[in-house]
């Protein structure tokens, strides 16, 4: 709740700022450039974080990486528990341990699938 | 069996994402923040639409996109229920 009220205050804080500049309520006598540049802040603000928000999904889109050498490793671990489920002849599933990691990795499940 | 050429249209998609980012913040701050100081007879004001548009355009936009995004959630929504009602 505290968050929300610091938030709340900001942003009401900040609107008082701009009402101010923008409307002139303290007869500042303020240049008519300073209060033209003042009115469309609100939509400049939200431009910005459209656009902060697009470059950040671009850049993980950009950057998002496969883990091959998990992926490998995982192949391996599996191949290791089904050798091992086929020494036992028992269907136990403690045997999978690879599994959690394998999920957390970007192999897609097709992959998993074709690999039991 | 991974397949490698998804990296590279993934690369060029995320990159062409924050180029268009950021020439849109860049043209909008010229337009909203720089523009004001500059004489009305300048050149540069031909390359920009007059100062109301800078908002009446962000608005249509904004509309446009939350009406895409109702659609979207009646839509999703929609075909979420139908199944339900079967049971």
């Amino acid at each position: 709740m505290t968050k929300l009220l610091q938030w709340l205050f900001g942003v009401s804080l900040l609107g008082a700022l701009w009402a101010l500049v923008t409307f002139d309520l303290l007869d500042l006598s303020l240049p008519q450039t300073y209060r033209e540049v003042a009115w469309p802040m609100p939509f400049y603000l939200l431009i910005s974080f459209g656009c902060y928000s697009l470059a950040t999904v671009g850049y993980r889109v950009a950057t998002f990486n496969d883990c091959e050498e998990a992926a490998k490793e995982l192949q391996e671990q599996i191949k290791e528990a089904k050798e091992d489920l086929r020494r036992k002849d028992t269907a136990e599933f403690s045997s999978c341990a690879g599994r959690r990691s394998l999920v957390e990795c970007s192999a897609t499940f097709e992959e998993i699938c074709s690999l039991f | 069996m991974f397949n490698t050429d998804a990296t590279g249209v993934d690369q060029a998609a995320g990159m062409s994402l924050v180029v268009f980012s950021l020439v849109l913040f860049t043209y909008y701050s010229v337009w909203v923040i720089v523009l004001p100081f500059v004489d009305s007879d300048h050149f540069l004001h031909k390359y920009f639409l007059p100062r109301e548009y800078s908002v009446i355009l962000p608005g249509i936009a904004a509309v446009i996109l939350l009406i895409c995004i109702g659609a979207f959630t009646v839509v999703v929504m929609w075909k979420n229920r139908k199944p339900k009602k079967v049971d």
